[in-house]
């Protein structure tokens, strides 16, 4: 999430130097896309900033909630008895900044229910030993 | 038990392996049939000297793959597992425990018949690649087999499982030929060729022209009258050729409904099922009844008239919008039931599972089709004002978007009537369908996951949605209260948490 919003934010000086660069008189056209495409980067870094802040999970006993969602909000149940297994996942980024993804799976299709995104590595490893301990 | 079967040794397949190799190979080159249509119509037109060259060196390549798939297949079985080794230059290993065993099917295809032959199909309950197809077996080779498979598997399994693993099946339910001719009436599959022939139709319009003037119809007299009553006798003769169509169609679906399901039977032995079925290729599948996750009760239009629908149970599955044709594996339909067979079989299944027609559903809420209908109206106006605007065209060309527009809001509103949830102890049943009525029932504790969903527009009216998913599918009821939603979330929760029964 941090990425996106990193990128976003080189994405918006980028466009921001542009356009102080170019010269608006010579070239209205180019110089208006710059300033376009500058207020979406600002837009889309406040969006993931908030996004991220408004990722919550909670480790119950029985279950793994995630609930997520600005303006679509959404809340998964994870019942830790239909886990089928967990996947830790450490990119470059993440492991700078001692942190880590847990995605999680259940049955029934390819894909993981949810992604933990930027745990605590302890954390991360405690959810993950919670889980797979499970027993009834 | 044939001692042969279980020995250290690797055991090969009969040569006659080779004809089911390279039926399979020549499948999985036309099994994508849509696909392969247009090609077929190509090949056609390139005369039929070219079909005949291009037809026998495919047979010959299919048949040279064949043979090595033959030659460097070998099998075992012990006392826990089946092996399987294949493949010359990718050498691949399959080992499948019996306990993992999901299914187990006899076959007996249509080219082993006058040989007595039959293919032993295993699936497991892992990834879809895990799958064992041992071909060209003796009858009682394969029989033995598989009953030595069902025995391991019983072994395996906590002792009231097993039991009912090997009991002898006991006939739950015969469809008779008129059931079949209904259900190929009715599940039209057809519609979906049409459409794909209708697309072909500009490559191959002279060959169909000639088929239809062999059969003694003959469009160019229709073309005549329609010239001296132009409209009226286009409007004719395009409802005669969709008719023809229609009529084609449906007697194809019919002769593949027949093909597919003749001499049906589904005998229960207890915890599981046996299917058996099957015109030109017999089936034979056995399913265990704690395998499936859902049983779904579904009707087509058509159904509705005639009061018929068919019910699927519905096991773990992996295939994905990929392999559609590779589904049949993964469940049983009983074709064309009325309501009351329907509800026999549910009952064998689970005897509490509450008659859906006895159910008070709770409806979604009349939002779901404003909104829809809010959605639709920008998306039908559009095109038309672009083409009025941009061509300055006639104020007319809105009239054939207002049609289908009106169209869409009532298809719409039917979807919006049908839209239901229900709840009873053990299961979720969800009432969805256009016309027909489908029902989904879902036992709560198989439940994998719920996900709740809520936007900006509906958490103002007090609305949500909530996602059921279980093994083999997932089910989204749009926009019920949010206080059901809530509840129907933590009981469902509740259920999956608090049951020691297992999903699988």
């Amino acid at each position: 999430m941090w990425i996106s919003a990193i990128v976003f934010i080189v994405v918006t000086i980028a466009a921001l130097v542009l356009a102080f660069v170019v010269d608006p008189v010579a070239q209205p056209f180019f110089a208006v896309a710059t300033v376009i495409v500058a207020m979406i980067g600002v837009i889309a870094t406040w969006y993931t900033l908030v996004y991220c802040r408004k990722i919550g999970y909670a480790l119950r006993t029985h279950d793994l909630v995630l609930h997520r969602g600005v303006f679509f909000f959404s809340q998964t149940v994870q019942p830790l008895a239909r886990v089928q297994h967990v996947e830790l996942k450490r990119g470059p980024l993440e492991k700078r900044y001692g942190l880590a993804s847990l995605k999680v799976f259940s049955a029934g299709h390819g894909k993981e229910t949810f992604t933990l995104p930027g745990l605590q590595v302890e954390d991360a490893e405690r959810i993950r030993g919670h889980v797979l301990g499970y027993k009834g | 038990m044939s001692e042969a079967a279980i020995s250290d040794d690797w055991e090969s397949l009969s040569r006659w392996s080779i004809v089911h190799f390279a039926v399979k190979f020549l499948l999985q080159i036309f099994g994508n049939l849509y696909a392969s249509l247009p090609m077929l119509f190509g090949a056609i037109q390139g005369g039929l000297f070219f079909v005949m060259i291009a037809g026998l060196g495919i047979t010959t390549l299919m048949v040279l793959l064949g043979i090595v798939r033959h030659r460097f297949f070998r099998y075992r079985l012990d006392d826990s597992k089946i092996q399987v080794r294949e493949g010359w230059l990718n050498k691949k290993q399959v080992s499948l425990e019996y306990q993992r065993i999901q299914n187990i099917s006899v076959e007996h295809p249509f080219y082993f018949r006058p040989l007595k032959l039959v293919t032993l199909k295993v699936d497991s309950a892992g990834s879809s690649g895990e799958e064992v197809d041992l071909a060209a077996l003796e009858l009682d080779v394969g029989n033995d087999l598989r009953e030595f498979i069902l025995e391991k598997k019983a072994g395996a399994l906590p002792a009231t499982e097993a039991a009912a693993v090997t009991a002898d099946p006991s006939l739950l339910i015969t469809r008779e030929p008129i059931d079949l001719f209904l259900h190929g009436v009715t599940n039209n599959r057809a519609w979906v060729i049409a459409g794909v022939l209708a697309g072909g139709l500009g490559q191959a319009g002279d060959q169909v022209e000639e088929v239809i003037a062999g059969l003694g119809i003959d469009f160019s007299t229709v073309g005549e009258y329609a010239s001296e009553f132009s409209l009226l006798g286009g409007i004719l003769a395009a409802t005669a050729f969709v008719a023809f169509v229609i009529l084609i169609m449906a007697i194809l679906s019919i002769i593949g409904s027949f093909f597919s399901y003749y001499n049906y039977k589904l005998n229960t032995t207890g915890s599981g099922y046996l299917e058996t079925r099957g015109l030109a290729t017999h089936r034979e599948v056995n399913m265990q009844k704690s395998r499936i996750q859902v049983i779904a009760i579904e009707q087509n239009w058509l159904d509705l008239i005639i009061e018929r629908m068919h019910v699927v149970f519905e096991q773990i599955s992996h295939e994905t919008v990929e392999q559609p044709l590779a589904a049949g594996n993964t469940r049983i339909m009983v074709p064309s039931v009325t309501i009351d067979e329907a509800m026999m079989l549910a009952h064998d299944y689970d005897a509490t599972i509450p008659h859906v027609h006895e159910l008070e559903f709770s409806p979604v809420s009349f939002r779901f089709w404003t909104r829809g209908v809010a959605c639709l109206i920008p998306l039908y106006l559009l095109a038309p004002t672009i083409l009025s605007l941009a061509a300055t065209g006639p104020g007319w060309i809105y009239l054939p978007f207002l049609a289908v527009l009106g169209l869409h809001t009532g298809i719409l509103y039917l979807r919006f009537k049908r839209w239901g949830i229900a709840i009873d102890d053990d299961y979720v049943v969800l009432r969805k369908g256009l016309i027909g009525i489908d029902y989904v029932v879902l036992p709560a504790y198989k439940l994998q996951r719920l996900t709740f969903h809520e936007s900006p527009l509906t958490r103002r009216r007090g609305l949500a949605s909530v996602t059921f998913s279980v093994a083999s599918r997932s089910v989204k009821i749009p926009l019920i209260d949010v206080e059901l939603a809530r509840k129907v979330v933590a009981y469902s929760a509740y259920q999956v948490e608090s049951s020691n029964r297992s999903w699988m």
